[in-house]
């Protein structure tokens, strides 16, 4: 210490910093099993959410009440296939078809009249019925829309069919392409999505829990009378614990979404961990108002971990903003962390590069610079 | 076991509890506020969706068809635009989540009753959310065909609109909701949340309730006590269990008066696996704290093994039937699985003891299993 005594200011400030730091880095690394399942979390635990997660529709069990039993009802019939669908059985009656929905061994029961093929053949218009368990309601709905597709696109059909005699007909077809995932390749925006998740639990909590520690064992107040201001006190549980969320991400990035799992990226990971470095920040100064505004672990998990779920619904990636009430749409503008979910998307999915998403950076850095400015208030106030 | 000592164990736990208040109100307070917003929040029900129109053709029919979408509560028109370029940079700035392109001869070709196409473009980063905005947009599209073509139909035949809507429409679909019609999603979210907020506060609460012992030291009365590992462990539960129980009735009461779900079974036969679900939880916590020394390590076990797993595996976001093999048969190892399948059957469908019998042996079997597991993990005489 004594050959720094005579460099300069910031040149003394930076050296505590670095201090500080490696300190917090030691204390993180003896903590082995910590440590292990940090690791566990961004390799095995993202592979897994990865891969074995669907939001799409897959294996909804049908069952079929077919009244009718000839050609067109068993074409029909047909067109509800893998994997969306999973044919359960063939039933005689409505009221049995209720009961597999109330057992939960299927999702939907669709009800055939007995003069379908007949009507069809005839001209006469004709009416199915589909009977879904809406207590399901994630399945439901990609259930209905599902089967509303078939049976408008079999309508569609039967209707070109019958009338043979004048091809021609004004039909719109739509030609459509999803961008960014052509094939509804769910697993790349699921890992990201995932690592996000990882990133915001990781960088609330470590700082957080690194400050509560010493807090309830008193050895803050070393702290406190050392030369160390609060700024730096703050940024020594901060600094070291966003290298490691850093680090981790990279490992995910290589080793299990480009390695393991064999999916390319589209922009700058640089960038991405830029963006990654700034909302980690953030999310950790949150983590230190947490713990400087209560007094020990069992009540920073509580509040952190139920803030936790609440801020990712508000991000913005289950409920997009067009669908959200209007009187939690602020919040979620509010909320670092949809910002980040838009650009790391943007990034990572679309390819966006700087210039697309310097917005969402902007935000990320505006409202994490404030929530950091206002836990340092707090922290500064609590150890008065 | 010794009844007293049980006793006398839970009675100091149970002080120490109370006496931390914020601890206690948190633990009270933040789940059914946690569940007010996240119910609120999560919405599946579609509106507003931006969408753009590059229209080559700019005749009637195109016009027509960019008035569908107008009309439509569904979608957000936000205009047209002039070239592919803008539709790329729109929906990858997320300003628009999709975009119509009318080809040239549009009119000319639905005008002289000839098939014609529109392509669609959807943003595809969100899989499922993609899914649902296609959906919709082949919706308008399709009803915009079936309007043309019978126009066309009655013109060329010379028949009414009404017969030749008939014709165009030979089969349509009758789609019913069972268990919940109206499809809110309140009520699909609202009971959802008494499974997510029970299964992170109790192991919580619980593991930092041991761990906190290990690092203060205070453990050590435990062990050089008369106290058996199955007296401890039960002692440490009763408390644990008994406050997470309280909790489950306030999540309860906030699903009936403030989500007003309509509860339609049976009300003794769901509170058994309430309870029964806490104590797995509860239980799931003590394993964790005696693999662990330190709280932090203890939180984000927590998470780690009950809540992220929870959200992902347990039905209430992704359906049962999406999940992949490997991810149904973690979904049937968690006891979340089960109390959800509870929940669906007391809240909506409605079912009486019968169905819930299934799922409290499941639950009841996990407590006895995870406390012969914890008697055993329990050691008086830690290594070290």
């Amino acid at each position: 210490m004594s050959r720094t005594k005579h460099g300069s200011p910031t040149l003394l400030w930076s050296w505590r910093l670095a201090v500080v730091c490696r300190k917090e880095l030691k204390q993180f690394l003896r903590n082995w099993i910590l440590a292990l399942f940090m690791l566990y979390a961004f390799t095995m635990m993202a592979y897994q959410n990865a891969t074995a997660i669907s939001q799409e529709l897959k294996n909804a069990g049908l069952v079929v009440i077919d009244n009718d039993r000839s050609k067109a009802s068993r074409e029909l019939i047909h067109r509800f296939h893998e994997p969306q669908f999973r044919f359960v059985d063939q039933l005689d009656s409505g009221r049995e078809g209720i009961r597999r929905l109330d057992d939960g061994e299927a999702a939907l029961v669709l009800d055939i009249p007995s003069n379908f093929g007949q009507d069809l053949s005839s001209g006469r218009p004709t009416q199915l019925q589909l009977q879904l368990d809406g207590a399901d309601s994630a399945r439901a709905y990609l259930a209905a829309s599902y089967a509303g597709n078939i049976v408008q696109q079999f309508s569609t059909e039967t209707m070109q069919q019958r009338s043979v005699d004048q091809q021609r007909l004004p039909l719109v077809e739509n030609d459509q392409r999803v961008w960014f995932s052509p094939n509804h390749e769910e697993t790349l925006f699921l890992a990201i999505q995932d690592l996000a998740q990882h990133i915001f639990l990781f960088s609330i909590l470590l700082p957080a829990s690194a400050l509560a520690r010493e807090k309830e064992r008193g050895t803050v107040e070393q702290l406190l009378v050392s030369p160390l201001s609060p700024l730096q006190i703050m940024l020594g549980k901060i600094i070291p614990m966003v290298g490691i969320i850093l680090l981790a991400s990279v490992v995910t990035l290589f080793l299990i979404i480009e390695g393991a799992l064999a999916l390319n990226v589209r922009g700058s990971i640089g960038l991405f961990l830029g963006v990654t470095a700034l909302f980690s920040a953030s999310a950790a100064g949150l983590g230190i108002l947490i713990a400087s505004l209560t007094r020990n672990m069992g009540q920073v998990g509580i509040v952190s971990i139920t803030l936790m779920p609440i801020m990712f619904m508000l991000s913005g990636s289950d409920t997009p903003p067009e669908m959200m009430p209007d009187a939690l749409l602020p919040i979620m503008y509010l909320s670092p962390l949809h910002h980040y979910l838009n650009a790391a998307f943007g990034i990572l999915i679309k390819g966006a590069d700087i210039w697309m998403v310097w917005d969402s950076i902007l935000f990320v850095a505006l409202l994490g610079g404030c929530v950091f400015a206002f836990s340092l208030f707090r922290f500064r106030r609590s150890f008065r | 076991m010794n009844l007293r000592r049980v006793a006398a164990l839970s009675l100091k736990e149970i002080r120490e509890i109370t006496r931390d208040r914020l601890l206690f109100t948190l633990a009270f307070l933040l789940p059914p506020l946690m569940m007010v917003v996240i119910g609120f929040g999560i919405n599946s029900d579609v509106r507003e969706i931006p969408i753009v129109i590059l229209d080559d053709d700019r005749s009637q029919s195109s016009r027509e068809l960019a008035h569908k979408f107008r009309d439509s509560q569904y979608f957000n028109f936000l205009g047209y635009v002039d070239h592919e370029r803008d539709i790329r940079q729109l929906i990858t700035d997320n300003k628009a989540r999709a975009a119509i392109v009318i080809p040239l001869r549009f009119h000319e070709l639905l005008h002289s009753g000839n098939p014609a196409k529109v392509q669609t473009i959807i943003d595809g980063v969100i899989p499922a959310r993609a899914e649902t905005v296609g959906g919709y947009v082949s919706s308008v599209i399709a009803s915009f065909s079936r309007q043309r073509i019978t126009e066309h139909l009655a013109y060329t035949q010379g028949i009414t609109p009404s017969s030749a809507a008939r014709q165009v429409t030979p089969i349509s679909l009758e789609t019913r909701f069972l268990y919940n019609e109206a499809m809110t999603s309140r009520w699909a979210v609202g009971p959802g949340c008494i499974m997510t907020v029970l299964a992170f506060i109790p192991p919580i609460l619980a593991s930092v309730g041991v761990v906190r012992e290990k690092e203060n030291g205070s453990i050590d009365n435990v062990y050089s006590s008369t106290l058996t590992r199955p007296e401890f462990v039960l002692g440490k539960l009763i408390p644990y269990v008994l406050i997470s129980s309280i909790s489950f009735f306030l999540l309860f009461i906030t699903a009936l008066l403030v989500f007003q779900v309509p509860f339609r079974g049976s009300a003794i036969a769901f509170s058994v696996t309430g309870i029964l679900y806490v104590t797995c939880t509860t239980m799931m916590g003590m394993i964790i704290s005696f693999f662990v020394r330190s709280q932090i390590a203890a939180v984000i076990l927590a998470v780690l093994v009950t809540l992220i797993p929870t959200l992902q595996y347990s039905g209430m976001i992704v359906p049962l039937s999406s999940l992949s093999q490997a991810g149904q048969v973690q979904a049937r190892m968690l006891p979340a699985s089960y109390f959800y399948e509870a929940i669906q059957a007391s809240f909506l469908k409605g079912s009486g003891f019968p169905q819930l019998l299934e799922p409290t042996a499941v639950l009841l079997f996990y407590s006895l299993l995870l406390y012969g597991l914890c008697c055993l993990k329990f050691s008086k005489r830690p290594a070290s």
